[in-house]
């Protein structure tokens, strides 16, 4: 009896031979024919031009003539260089700044819509920004907010003021993150009503009852209880905010001229060193290790963020 | 029951084979051949609709039909070189393009990528009794030779730099255009006493702002000496007192409030376009001012340009060239080279000034009245590059620290004193992280 029982129960632990089981095996394998031509263009067009990437950044190469070693010097110059340095302030700027300001207006938002009729159409009108071409809508703005724009027309108008220079240096850096908070928006908003959609109602007439005032059933219904939207939504502006391209650069750009360097994020910093401008630099290699320093550094944020932002579902 | 899946497995892999052979098929569409015939391929900076667009596609159907020569052309505009760059490592490059001088150097003359055009010089132009040389004479050089003395460039349009105004409106300007520094600041403050606003600048494009600080520069130290400033890695030559006298001067423009008001605040092209409707006196600006502002124009103006004024002994005119070349690992460099004499034949040139507005290197050409000052000075005067050629030998130096300070300063953001300070520092920064 002793003797037999290990046997008995080695085998136990295997699944029963079935019919059912072969198939279901046989088609557990049939992912991989699915899978191999997604994971072959995602290698060739994802992996690969990062891991080039990677080792273009330790060398110095103007795209053309043979790439020449130069160790970690690019990374220890873009160190010193005032420009990367404010790119970089300007990205963590508007991951911070703008981030902030679009999580707010969008709880604000969707606090005032969450019960208001035709919520549907304000959803649709506050997206809209979103799918407008950004380019399209930085030109827009250049005309709304320049001297003799729209937007001083009507102040003037209105109450009399003198053209404020919305688009000079001093002003354009926080033009562009209204312009990037007004862009995104209707975006998040859509999201996290998404997440506060699923709420059962019931949750906010008790939280009514009990005297809850708006902050409140925003502290202790909405937050807790969208928590995994949120998160979610987080991370997906940490990594949006790090690509941010095309308002800054037809914003504060021209035709053929980008922004001026204080202006600049990360994404305009690649750029510029490397096909940007009238006269390109074709800075492959030092394009390419501050890409690597942004990349390196946003992996972090984006483990921290969520890290941090980590909580035990509540199931409702 | 083994059987199965692993035909659906067969089938699937099959599915998605032909699924992506399917895509790829769609992709591949430019595959025709000319038959045997010469041809050559043409990455043009221009579109089709535009004007120098369309005086290059006419000369290429006349050359097609006189040669039996099939010309492939793409319209790519502006960003054709950009292109090229990232075509050179595939080998698969066009046989010709055409650009700023600068531009073309950038990107092909530093990797010694382009083919030398010193034969072309020596062709007879179809239809004349002259050489390319002839009407492409040595005072282009700056723009189409290699510190070798290779050409890559053969030009085919001008462009000068000149201080433009409205003769219809400043009819004293016009009878004695100043010529020095002192005589064009006497004229700036009289029209600031008279009420009026002296000078035009989009100062959110700081290639322009640059045009000032680079000229006066240039004005101080001679040609060349901008370049050989920026070239130092210690930066000492900012301190020379020709130089801060220059910055300072520059720096007064913005002081004395001479610019049109909203100026460090607009979106190009609002600041040229009311100078074009009489709201400022002058605009310095290339050549093609005129073509840009005239659509927004008033009816009256009378476009007139002088050269910038001068701080001593310095009078050559800032310009620059555009320019057909061919990269090295062209394969029908030949028949290229062929039709770049053919465009300069003064039947088919002349168009880029008459119907295109715009200057040729053949100062024998007609000329629009517009530009009848600009090509006088390019007949007389020594030809510098705009800049003296910063903007293209160190464009990343040129583009973040030269530009945006220059902006600075003509916006009154900083003065001469932090000008030079802090370009001095960043000078340093930069020959220490690129030298």
């Amino acid at each position: 009896m002793a003797v037999g029982t290990p046997a008995a129960g080695g085998r136990a632990r295997r699944p029963p031979p079935s019919a059912g089981s072969v198939l279901d095996r046989d088609r557990r394998k049939l992912y991989i024919p699915f899978l191999v031509p997604a994971l072959l263009l995602y290698l060739a067009f994802v992996i690969a031009p990062s891991v080039a990437a990677l080792w273009i950044s330790f060398h110095r190469w103007d795209g053309v003539s043979d790439m020449e070693w130069h160790g970690l010097g690019n990374y220890v110059a873009l160190l010193s260089d005032t420009v990367f340095h404010t790119a970089l302030v300007n990205t963590l700027v508007i991951l911070v700044v703008a981030g902030g300001a679009i999580f707010v207006v969008s709880f604000a938002i969707t606090m005032l819509i969450r019960e208001m009729r035709g919520r549907k159409f304000v959803r649709s009108v506050l997206f809209f920004p979103h799918i407008v071409s950004a380019i399209v809508l930085s030109i827009v703005w250049g005309f709304l907010f320049q001297y003799n724009g729209v937007v001083n027309a009507i102040l003037g108008a209105l109450f009399g003021t003198g053209p404020i220079p919305w688009l000079d240096d001093a002003n354009l850096f926080p033009m562009i993150l209204l312009g990037t908070v007004w862009l995104s928006t209707g975006l998040y908003v859509t999201i996290i009503l998404a997440g506060v959609d699923r709420i059962p109602a019931y949750f906010y007439e008790d939280a009514l009852l009990a005297g809850a005032n708006a902050f409140q059933r925003l502290r202790h219904v909405t937050l807790p209880l969208s928590w995994d939207v949120i998160t979610v939504a987080a991370t997906f502006w940490t990594i949006s905010s790090l690509k941010i391209f095309e308002f800054i650069y037809a914003f504060g750009g021209t035709t053929a001229d980008l922004p001026p360097p204080a202006v600049w994020n990360s994404a305009l910093f690649v750029y510029g060193e490397s096909f940007g401008g009238r006269s390109p630099s074709y800075l492959f290699g030092y394009a390419s290790a501050s890409a690597m320093l942004m990349l390196a550094l946003f992996s972090v944020l984006v483990v921290v963020l969520r890290r941090v932002l980590r909580r035990d579902p509540v199931e409702f | 029951m083994r059987y199965r899946p692993r035909v659906k497995t067969a089938t699937a892999l099959l599915a998605t084979a032909v699924l992506g052979v399917t895509l790829a098929g769609c992709s591949s569409g430019d595959g025709g051949g000319s038959g045997g015939g010469e041809t050559f391929t043409y990455w043009s900076m221009w579109q089709e609709s535009e004007p120098q667009g369309k005086v290059v596609a006419a000369a290429i159907a006349d050359f097609e039909q006189e040669t039996g020569v099939d010309v492939q052309v793409e319209w790519q505009g502006r960003d054709n070189v950009t292109k090229l760059v990232a075509a050179l490592r595939s080998g698969d490059v066009p046989d010709l393009i055409d650009q700023q001088y600068f531009t073309i150097k950038n990107a092909i003359v530093r990797g010694d990528q382009f083919t030398d055009l010193t034969d072309v010089y020596d062709m007879p132009i179809p239809g004349e009794e002259k050489t390319v040389r002839d009407v492409v004479p040595a005072k282009y050089d700056a723009f189409t030779t290699t510190d070798d003395g290779a050409h890559f460039l053969v030009p085919y349009e001008i462009i000068a730099y000149t201080i433009w105004y409205d003769a219809a409106r400043l009819p004293e300007v016009a009878a004695e255009p100043p010529q020095t520094w002192e005589e064009f600041t006497q004229v700036l403050a009289a029209s600031k006493a008279a009420g009026r606003n002296p000078l035009a600048l989009d100062a959110d494009i700081a290639g322009y702002a640059e045009y000032w600080t680079s000229t006066a520069l240039v004005r101080a130290l001679g040609p060349g000496g901008l370049r050989a400033l920026v070239a130092q890695p210690d930066a000492a030559g900012w301190d020379r007192p020709e130089v801060r006298d220059a910055i300072g001067e520059v720096a007064q423009l913005a002081a004395n409030d001479w610019f049109i008001p909203g100026y460090d605040s607009s979106k190009f092209p609002a600041v040229q376009t009311r100078w074009a409707q009489g709201e400022a006196d002058f605009l310095y600006m290339g050549s093609w001012a005129p073509t840009e502002t005239g659509s927004v124009a008033g009816p009256d103006v009378e476009y007139r340009s002088f050269n910038f004024p001068t701080f001593g002994t310095d009078d050559s005119l800032p310009a620059s060239a555009i320019g057909f070349a061919i990269p090295k690992a062209a394969e029908n460099a030949d028949v290229a080279k062929r039709f770049m004499a053919y465009f300069l034949n003064a039947d088919r040139l002349s168009k880029i000034s008459t119907e295109a507005n715009n200057l040729t290197p053949r100062t024998d050409l007609p000329v629009p009245p517009q530009l009848a000052d600009a090509n006088e000075l390019v007949s007389t005067k020594e030809l510098n590059p705009i800049t003296d050629g910063v903007l293209g030998e160190f464009s990343d130096f040129d583009k973040e620290t030269f530009q945006p300070l220059s902006a600075q300063l003509l916006t009154g953001d900083i003065t001469a004193e932090a000008f030079i300070e802090q370009v001095k520092a960043r000078q340093i920064d930069y020959w220490k992280a690129h030298g």
